[in-house]
């Protein structure tokens, strides 16, 4: 794949508040690419900053090698679908679709076939009449889909197009936008804060944090390689352990004495660090299993159904909550208030950095414990 | 029972209230449909004071002089208004409070200090083209109200509607006629008729700054009545009283169905 949006080195301040810091970025063509982060992280931001309503204080942004931060949005090969749909409230439907290739003076013969296709792919065609106001949520977004795509730009940025919409329907809008984006072959970058959003759509994520990328991979290496202890957490849900890393050794010691192997570690990790492990990858058992180095004795306190799957949580003696998630079929369920052992293999297991917000959670559920 | 009984004088009450509002003009539309010779003397019904009314030349200079001063003033107002209403809600700065306090200061600045001011510097500047002095010692207050009733609405339409319209390859000025404008334009035009209304009824400003041989239709209305009223006075006040009622409604009318579009949004 080549390269449509290179990004390189953007840093945006408001004030004395670094929104980003030395962002780098390679859109390819033609992938399905999500940022991923919490409010605040400044996903927004590199959306403005490509669609270019507003301009970055350093770096480049380039197509094919030409540096486009100085050209204006009505310039750029690219097309934004906006949060709350931006719908031109005096235009029908049709004339909202029509709006962009009317711009670049399309002849009129094209611009009505291009708009009926457009309209088409949404499945919009009945309403091409009707005002936008006249339409609900989920047909609205459709429009706005439609008219962006219309344009057939090289790259479309879509700001968290489905936040406004209900779980269901979102759902749908999910598959259909996956579909979309398959049959244009467009660049779809996508912003959202829902972590399954971008795990069941994108080919790669960017995950973002304070402005900075934390890390960029596809959804498997993200959920199975996290570089940092905020990525594993911010993908999937997370097991955390607090404790002492020794490097020379590789061995990692709670306080309480249990020691944890790990296959994984985190570069520079020594010292005070965290153990993690997915719930999904832990087993429950009443004895101490034979042959997992990995295990810590708790009290079950609490055994959630999470429609296929149990969630179970586990009290250790040191305070605090451990999960287990084990699949409702095949196994037994277990009795709340028995004493347990939480195990699973060092090849499931990372060490991080300890990570400020992380081990603030730890404490405060360990002190309620 | 007590319930009832202090419905009923509610009720009483605002029959009251509403007869102390409406009398006045209840009673001018009445009596100028009065055919005596004397407007307080009723005598019988009759439209012959509206025929009057209108074959009178001096009326009918008035009314020509209002209207053009009125219309000029609209111009002026809608210009400038407009211009400043945008500015205020797009491109807001340091100068944006100083400018809404000056604004303000316009729309509670008394007639009486407002006109004395007007005729002192329009007579210095040498600006003695009576219509010309109407109509912008009038469109000075107008011009604050279209900038209040622009800036709202500009308001009211989301920035993202012009970044959208950018987005998909108009240039900003293309963006701004085909996108911002449309979309105000019910202020724009509610504020030109408010500002015509204004200026058509005002007696105070007007009676300072006219030029002899160039009264506006109240101010003539205001002499007449000192020569003694007569039904053609009542029959012009009448007309006058419709065509207001007619253009604030439709400016009401099109800044509530502006405000829905927009809001649904
Ligand atoms: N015009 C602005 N002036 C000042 N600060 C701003 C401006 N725009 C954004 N910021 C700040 O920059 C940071 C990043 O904002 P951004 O909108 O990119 O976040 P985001 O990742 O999109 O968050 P969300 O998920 O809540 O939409 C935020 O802390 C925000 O307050
Ligand atoms: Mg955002």
């Amino acid at each position: 794949m080549s390269t449509a949006i290179s990004v390189q080195g953007i840093t945006k301040r408001y004030g004395n508040f670094v929104a980003l810091n030395g962002v780098d970025l390679d859109i390819e063509h033609g992938e399905f690419l999500s940022l991923l982060g919490p409010s605040g992280a400044g996903k927004t931001t590199i959306l403005r900053m490509i669609a270019g309503f507003d301009r970055p204080d350093t770096g480049r942004i380039s197509i094919l090698d030409r540096d486009i931060v100085n050209l204006p949005p009505h310039k750029r090969p690219v097309n934004t679908v906006f949060q709350n749909y931006a719908l031109f409230p005096h235009m029908s439907v049709a004339d909202n679709v029509a709006y962009g290739l009317r711009q670049e003076r399309t002849s009129a013969d094209e611009r009505r076939a291009r708009v009926r296709e457009a309209l088409d792919m949404v499945e919009m065609t009945t309403m091409a009449h009707r005002r936008p106001d006249a339409l609900s949520g989920g047909q609205q977004q459709r429009v706005a889909l439609a008219r962006a795509l219309v344009k057939r730009p090289a790259i479309l940025l879509l700001d968290e197009p489905l936040g406004a919409l209900d779980r269901r329907l979102r759902a749908q809008m999910q598959i259909e936008l996956k579909a979309l984006q398959r049959e244009t072959g467009i660049a779809f970058v996508l912003v959202t804060h829902d972590q399954d959003e971008a795990l069941a759509l994108s080919d790669r994520i960017v995950v973002m944090r304070g402005g900075q990328i934390e890390q960029i991979g596809t959804p498997s290496e993200l959920y199975d390689l996290p570089r940092s202890a905020f990525v594993a957490n911010f993908i999937g849900s997370q097991n955390f352990l607090q404790g002492d890393f020794e490097q020379s050794t590789g061995r990692f010691t709670t306080p309480e004495g249990i020691v944890i192997s790990a296959a994984c570690v985190e570069p520079g990790a020594a010292g005070e660090a965290l153990a993690a492990v997915r719930p999904e990858n832990t087993a429950i058992t009443t004895s101490r299993p034979e042959g997992v180095s990995n295990a810590v004795h708790g009290r079950l306190i609490q055994g959630l159904h999470m429609g296929d799957s149990i969630e179970y949580v586990v009290r250790p003696a040191s305070g605090g909550a451990l999960f287990s998630r084990q699949p409702r079929k095949g196994t037994p369920e277990m009795t709340i208030g028995t004493d347990v052992w939480l195990s699973w293999s060092p090849e499931e297991t990372s060490i991080f950095q300890p990570d400020a917000e992380i081990v603030a959670n730890l404490l405060k559920s360990t002190n309620r414990g | 029972m007590n319930n009832d009984i202090v419905g009923m004088l509610l009720k009483a009450w605002t029959v009251l209230v509403i007869a102390f509002l409406f009398i006045p003009i209840g009673v001018v539309i009445l009596y100028s449909f009065n055919g005596g010779r004397i407007l307080f003397i009723w005598e019988e019904f009759s439209t012959f004071w509206y025929a009057a009314a209108l074959d009178n030349h001096r009326i009918l200079n008035a009314l020509d002089v209002s209207l053009r001063s009125a219309l000029l003033n609209v111009a002026i107002s809608v210009a400038l208004g407009t211009a400043a209403g945008i500015a205020i809600a797009r491109h807001a700065g340091v100068w944006t409070k100083p400018f809404m306090f000056l604004v303000g200061l316009i729309l509670v600045t008394p007639e009486l200090v407002s006109a004395i001011g007007q005729v002192i510097w329009f007579n210095r500047v040498g600006l003695d083209q009576g219509i010309f002095r109407l109509a912008i010692a009038h469109s000075l207050f107008n011009t604050a109200l279209v900038t209040v009733i622009v800036r709202a609405r500009a308001e009211g339409i989301s920035q993202t509607l012009e970044e959208a319209a950018g987005d998909l390859g108009a240039p900003p000025w293309r963006s701004f006629l085909q996108v911002t404008l449309p979309l105000m334009l019910p202020a724009v035009i509610a504020g030109a008729l408010l500002s015509f209304t204004y200026s058509f009824d005002n007696v105070m400003i007007s009676l300072f700054v006219q030029r002899p041989g160039a009264s506006s239709l109240p101010v003539y209305i205001l002499s007449s009545f000192k020569a003694g009223l007569r039904g053609d006075v009542a029959a012009v006040v009448v007309m006058t009283l419709c065509v207001t009622i007619v253009l604030v409604v439709l400016s009401a009318l099109l800044l509530r169905g502006g405000a829905r579009r927009v809001n649904a949004f």
